[in-house]
């Protein structure tokens, strides 16, 4: 009992320690994740265990990534996180589902992403109406690039800080390979050295939403920028098969764990949702990418349809140029 | 001259010029090729394999190509298999851009290398894919507009395939020209599941007006001997099974909903296998048609075990095509 109670209070205060710590840094990303069939219920779940991972750091932003199904049910997780945080940091959209250390989360589920700290800087973007539903590739990929387009330079332009920034979260109702056509226009203004990643939400028939300060919004994209003094590295790796997307989790989130700065902060792993398809134990993936980067930092994990990151062509010869691509798992480590 | 014709004439060249070489052992080809169905939307850059065949006694060295539609990029270029004698084996390609069209057709040519042989075959290949959807199951199939439509005829009567998934259902749409409704046979099975086997179901139309009857032949895990017996329907009712036949015009329209909890190891979400096929039984038992017929499969592909016989339904001589023909999960066609 008295090992029990020693153990308990070592737990305790190696927390306070990690809280206090974390309080003074730079940049804080926390996550949390619920799930469960009542969808209020697992947002407030979700956001309390964020809330206390994050101890004293105010959060700027909440990213929410979940797979509840029908708007009703999304907007209802939306209130049970809006329970907690203000509405008005909530961010995020529909997905397949997601991952933290915690666990792999499928249906009927919600990961959060706390982002805050004592010299983070928060730019966030709307654009609305972006022109692109109802539109085909096979019949309008003229008028599809065009309206994607538009609405990656209005969404970036909103932006006054693209100097300092540090990484650009991006998430869009524009799924691969539509998704490159968002990135173009945005890359119109930020250019593309600036490191981005995110992705395409669900698109599912009726699924396909995108949330900007709590309210839901559809044809629609979103924006992120985090400035700060932080580093990102990057690295983006395809596949599309069970073992193929297991040994890809590992590669890839090693290699952007050794080549990150001295201190790495937290990884984000946006996924494909056809990768999550092809895995037949649904936890080889977040095992894998386990056995590389350990079971401590913070790992976000959002399966979409499609990503930003760098592309794992043939040809980009491990080229960092954020893409918008399919089957990809892009992960970020961000340190400082 | 319309795409598909044209890359056809072209692969007819092709193949009466490859069987101007030289064939080893006297066999007419050492290999035999098939690229098999798209399991997603191709502009989504899926993988496809092509299937190939060893047909000697000797282990053989086969370089894949493929000739895909115009302005299509994929990689690799080719792919080398080897293969023991009389062993199949699978080359992979990867789609990087290629275009959806609405006719669900895509004319291919692949060809093998053996030694001096070139094996070629053209294909139509289509996209075995079920979106995410959620039609109502009242035999009306106009909520059926975002799936992806398989076409074909069988002695010259037209008949569409449709499938989708939702969270709750896997759902089937036929509409076949046919004198009068006769019934609708399917067969269902995860890519992988802990149980080998298959689900076969078989719908037919009301006697009076109502819902359609649905009954469950095969499960899997079942004895396969099973298939070769002409059984009763009665007593194999399963009443889960949304089901709706209804005419409209000189169209019989089938539409089915097997609730998933009626097929667990299925666990659909894009991306993922699983293998269907379906054969439309005519009246008066005059004969079925049967979707393996625009699947590419080999003449060897047909076995006594895959459909179950039941009483009323007449198989002819010829037995159908495999039903277990790789399909996929996808989120949405657009």
């Amino acid at each position: 009992m008295k090992q029990v109670w020693i153990g308990i209070l070592v737990s305790a205060l190696t927390a306070s320690l990690n809280l206090a710590r974390a309080a003074e840094d730079p940049l804080v990303l926390r996550t949390a994740a619920a799930t469960g069939e009542n969808p209020t219920e697992a947002g407030r779940q979700a956001a309390k265990a964020l809330q206390s991972a994050l101890g004293d750091v105010a959060p700027q932003a909440v990213l929410v990534m979940d797979s509840f199904e029908d708007l009703a049910n999304k907007q209802a997780l939306l209130d049970g996180v809006a329970s907690v945080f203000p509405r008005e940091l909530l961010f995020g959209g529909s997905s397949y589902g997601g991952f933290t250390q915690a666990g792999v989360v499928d249906y009927d589920g919600v990961v959060l992403l706390g982002m805050g700290g004592t010299r983070v800087g928060l730019e966030v973007a709307l654009a609305e109406q972006m022109g692109a539903a109802g539109l085909t590739l096979e019949q309008h990929e003229g008028a599809l690039a065009a309206a994607l387009g538009r609405a990656g330079e209005r969404l970036a332009r909103q932006l006054s800080r693209l100097e300092q920034g540090a990484l650009l979260l991006l998430i869009s109702d524009a799924h691969s390979p539509k998704n490159q056509f968002l990135l173009d226009g945005v890359q119109k203004v930020v250019g593309k050295r600036l490191p981005i990643t995110g992705g395409s939400v669900n698109k599912n028939a009726g699924q396909n939403w995108v949330y900007f300060r709590g309210a839901t919004y559809t044809d629609s994209a979103i924006a992120l920028l985090l400035t700060g003094p932080f580093e990102v590295t990057q690295t983006g790796r395809q596949a599309k098969t069970n073992e193929e997307v297991i040994a890809t989790a590992r590669s890839g989130s090693a290699a952007a764990l050794e080549r990150a700065p001295a201190k790495p902060l937290a990884v984000l792993a946006f996924n494909c949702g056809g990768r999550k398809g092809k895995l037949e134990r649904l936890a080889d993936e977040l095992e894998a990418i386990q056995g590389s980067v350990g079971k401590d930092l913070p790992l976000f994990g959002a399966y979409c349809a499609g990503e930003y990151g760098p592309a794992d062509l043939a040809e980009s010869q491990g080229d960092p140029t954020p893409c918008g691509r399919g089957w990809h798992v892009m992960f970020t480590v961000v340190g400082r | 001259m319309n795409t598909v014709s044209q890359s056809l004439r072209q692969a007819g060249l092709l193949a009466l010029l490859s069987g101007l070489a030289p064939l080893p052992g006297g066999l007419a080809e050492p290999v035999r090729l098939r690229v098999e169905n798209f399991l997603v939307m191709p502009s989504t850059g899926p993988v496809v394999n092509v299937q190939v065949k060893n047909l000697t006694t000797d282990p053989v060295r086969a370089v894949v190509r493929v000739s895909w539609p115009e302005g299509w990029r994929t990689a690799p270029a080719e792919q080398t298999v080897e293969l023991a004698p009389h062993a199949t084996a699978q080359g992979a390609f990867t789609l990087e851009r290629a275009l959806d069209v609405a006719a669900n057709r895509y004319p291919v040519v692949v060809e093998a290398r053996v030694g001096n042989t070139t094996v070629t075959r053209t294909q139509l290949v289509v996209c075995a894919t079920a979106p995410y959807l959620r039609p109502q199951i009242d035999g009306a199939l106009d909520d059926w507009q975002d799936a992806a439509p398989i076409a074909f005829a069988a002695a010259g009567r037209p008949t569409t395939v449709m499938t989708c998934w939702n969270r709750r259902q896997f759902c089937v749409a036929v509409r076949a020209e046919q004198g009068r409704p006769a019934a609708m046979q399917l067969a269902l099975a995860a890519e992988r599941g802990d149980v080998p086997g298959r689900y076969e179901f078989v719908v037919v139309p009301p006697e009076q007006n109502g819902p359609a009857r649905c009954y469950l032949l095969l499960r899997p895990g079942a004895d396969l001997a099973l298939t070769k017996e002409t059984r009763a329907l009665a007593g194999l009712e399963c009443g889960e099974v949304q089901a709706q036949v209804t005419r409209t015009g000189a169209a019989t329209h089938y539409e089915v909903a097997v609730p998933l909890t009626l097929v667990p190891e299925l666990r659909p979400t894009p991306g993922r296998p699983f293998r269907f096929s379906l054969l439309v039984h005519e009246a008066e038992g005059s004969g079925l048609r049967d979707l393996g017929a625009v699947m590419n499969l080999w003449e060897d592909q047909r076995h006594p075990q895959s459909w179950c016989r039941w009483q009323g339904a007449a198989f002819g001589a010829t037995l159908p095509w495999d039903s277990h023909i790789e399909f996929g999960f996808s989120s949405s066609i657009h």
